[in-house]
């Protein structure tokens, strides 16, 4: 059956794309500066290095930094402005920390009380979440590289949304996808937890 | 010739890694239109891309002994010149003039001549002025052909991050260049998207 | 006590089985058991391959070669028959062990597999397949069928019924074409292509993931699809009789029925589309934050 042959419309938007230069001779050879510089101290490496670590502020920070936990939908959305300052304060906070390998913290991130999170919910969810992380470790490498940065995935689309939420208060619409994207990062947990748990005496 | 490039340059890096100057040299000449292009369509100023072309090369030498060879090493450059762009945008703020494009872009790629020249400079100045999140995404998705993964993770942003300015930048073009957004095709007018 | 059983080829001995039966390491294996008609068969294997096909005969058979470090492990007991295949050494590297399993087509099926593919074909009856990374395919008639992976691929094949079919990724790609009236599929980023014949009560659900959906609706047909990122485009068989509603925060909404989205609020972002097509008898709900949505006619 291929049903679907008609639907591969072709976009003139992505033939016009594709059609642009990719290639652009610079307006003067770079090699004579380029090798003057391959021999300089290590004072501008240090720099380069610098520099290559601010570049990766996102990367750290979607590494789970930012995790916006609600329990209940009234006391989420109370917490809007709180949690917009409180948004920006960690990715400050991110920008401090050094490199290191993805990690998986939960943080309860922003609203600014514990009287903001539900217990039950918060329970369940750190619950979950260490039970992952020892699901987790005995999946093969490749499965786990993905699965961690699926669930990484998750995270920075709840804390984009509500930072969305928090320009763009009480929206229905975002309120109900945030919500929706809580729950496929419990589901996930919950999959992980259970597939791995089915096999776990074979592994 | 793909292949043939690919291992030629693995040759080079190799050398280059000893050291070799003339080595690391011939992969600037092999490499150094397709770093400009791509940097030139991020920065839209042509001093600026040339400053950092300048600057990828110089931290792609002193990065060698990191290059693994897991990807091309095209693609590792790309990313290099990559981050000269994001990083020269956060030390200079983001609001840079664009200035015309000038003439020595390359003739456009033939594309079963379906696009004159007039066309494909249409599509280049609109190019220019998106805003930046979005310019970047379109750059390197839709003209350099990276995955939606591998330009979230050059640009440092998540994947839904890099589609919804995908999505926001087609939008753009499509009312920039007049296109229709049923059919893609130009209706010889503006229209708004919806 | 150990038991290396090797059947010659073309010699199929059936038996009543009490207890387990252990094949190791190593082995070519070739066991069949005597079960139900309508019985349960489980199946658990880390790595290789696993296939299962439906016959007429009441019993299981299994063979395949066995991976270096594995052993066999089946029960049959209370209309139940397990298969697993077990790690020797409680290590977390695994041979691959390749099976083919033959069930009377009515069982109840259960797989379980870490990177193991899974690929079944004319097994009738409920199915519930779990594999980890391992691709899952697979046809589906008249009973219920779950399929949840993390990262792999899920195909299915749905011949003419009205079971529930459920499909549950985190990154593997969903591919369900056939008679499947009511179905929830759901990914993180895994893209979706759900070709059905008639839309009973269809839910949708991504985060990142694309969906390309062909159907039609049913007379009272319920479609909802919700996505945060992935675009998603519908293409609708007639005749279509449906209320559209339709909602996104950034992307664009692109319908070929006529009626054009408007701007939902006047100072921020926000897209809607409502209007009815037809008899407006079914009820069509998309909702996306930055994904396009196309719906469109066949």
């Amino acid at each position: 059956m291929n049903e679907f042959a008609d639907q591969e419309r072709i976009d003139p938007l992505d033939q016009a794309l594709a059609a642009v230069a990719q290639d652009v001779q610079p307006s003067r050879d770079l090699w004579p500066a380029i090798a003057a510089a391959l021999g300089e101290p290590a004072a501008l490496r240090a720099q380069t290095v610098h520099h290559g670590i601010a570049s990766r502020l996102w990367l750290q920070l979607a590494a789970g930094l930012l995790l916006i936990v609600a329990s209940s939908f009234t006391t989420y959305f109370v917490m809007q402005r709180s949690q917009q300052r409180d948004a920006m304060l960690a990715r400050e906070e991110a920008a401090r920390q050094s490199l290191q390998a993805p990690a998986l913290p939960v943080m309860p991130a922003s609203f600014g009380g514990t009287e903001s999170l539900g217990s039950g919910y918060a329970q369940a969810r750190a619950s979950l979440d260490a039970e992952f992380q020892r699901r987790v470790a005995a999946l093969p490498p490749t499965t786990r590289t993905r699965v961690q940065s699926d669930l990484a995935e998750v995270r920075r689309t709840a804390a984009d949304i509500a930072a969305t939420l928090s320009v763009h208060p009480n929206h229905p619409l975002l309120q109900e996808l945030l919500l929706s994207t809580y729950q496929s990062e419990l589901a996930l947990l919950s999959s992980v937890n259970e597939m791995a748990s089915a096999t776990e005496t074979r592994l | 010739m793909k292949a043939e490039s690919a291992a030629s340059d693995a040759e080079l890096v190799v050398a280059a890694r000893h050291g070799n100057v003339a080595a690391f040299e011939r992969l600037y000449r092999a490499h150094v239109a397709r770093v400009t292009g791509l940097c030139l369509r991020m920065t839209r100023r042509r001093d600026i891309a040339e400053d950092c072309t300048q600057q990828a090369f110089v931290r792609a030498w002193r990065s060698l002994g990191a290059f693994e060879g897991r990807s091309a090493f095209g693609t590792w450059l790309h990313r290099i010149a990559v981050n000269e762009v994001l990083t020269y945008g956060r030390n200079h703020g983001t609001r840079v003039e664009a200035e015309p494009l000038d003439d020595s872009i390359e003739e456009p790629r033939e594309v079963a001549g379906e696009y004159g020249v007039n066309e494909v400079m249409d599509v280049e100045r609109a190019l220019a002025t998106l805003p930046e999140g979005a310019r970047h995404v379109v750059v390197l998705q839709a003209v350099y052909g990276y995955s939606h993964e591998e330009v979230a993770d050059m640009l440092g942003i998540a994947v839904g991050t890099c589609k919804a300015q995908l999505h926001r930048g087609r939008r753009l073009l499509r009312e920039r260049l007049g296109m229709s957004l049923v059919t893609g095709v130009s209706t010889g007018m503006n229209e708004s998207a919806s | 006590m150990n038991m290396s059983v090797s059947i010659p080829s073309g010699v199929l001995a059936a038996a009543l089985l009490c207890c387990a039966a252990i094949v190791h390491a190593g082995d070519k294996v070739e066991r069949t058991v005597a079960a139900e008609a309508r019985g349960e068969v489980a199946i658990v294997n880390i790595a290789g391959e696993v296939f299962v096909e439906g016959w007429d005969r009441n019993e299981v058979q299994v063979s395949g070669d066995l991976g270096g470090d594995a052993r066999l492990d089946v029960t049959s007991a209370g209309g139940r028959t397990s298969i697993n295949v077990i790690n020797v050494r409680g290590n977390h590297t695994h041979s691959a062990t390749d099976l083919k399993v033959r069930v009377p087509r009515d069982s109840a099926l259960s797989v379980n597999t870490v990177s193991a593919d899974q690929i079944i074909k004319d097994c009738r009856g409920a199915q519930r397949l779990q594999a980890v990374s391992g691709t899952i395919a697979t046809e589906q008639w008249e009973q219920e069928l779950e399929a949840r992976t993390i990262s792999g691929e899920v195909s299915i094949r749905g011949h003419d019924g009205v079971a529930q079919t459920t499909v549950n990724t985190v990154s593997g790609s969903v591919s369900l074409l056939g008679g499947s009236t009511q179905f929830a599929v759901e990914t993180v980023t895994g893209d979706m292509r759900i070709g059905v014949r008639e839309t009973g009560r269809g839910r949708i659900r991504t985060t990142n993931g694309e969906l390309k959906f062909t159907g039609k609706l049913a007379r009272d047909g319920r479609l909802e699809a919700e996505a945060v990122n992935g675009d998603l485009d519908f293409t609708l068989r007639e005749p279509v009789n449906a209320q559209f509603d339709v909602e996104t925060f950034n992307g664009d909404i692109v319908n070929c029925f006529g009626p054009k989205p408007v701007k939902m609020r006047e100072y921020a972002p926000g897209n809607a589309l409502r209007f009815t097509q037809g008899a407006g008898d079914a009820r069509v709900r998309v909702k996306t934050l930055n994904g396009g949505v196309e719906i469109c006619r066949e």
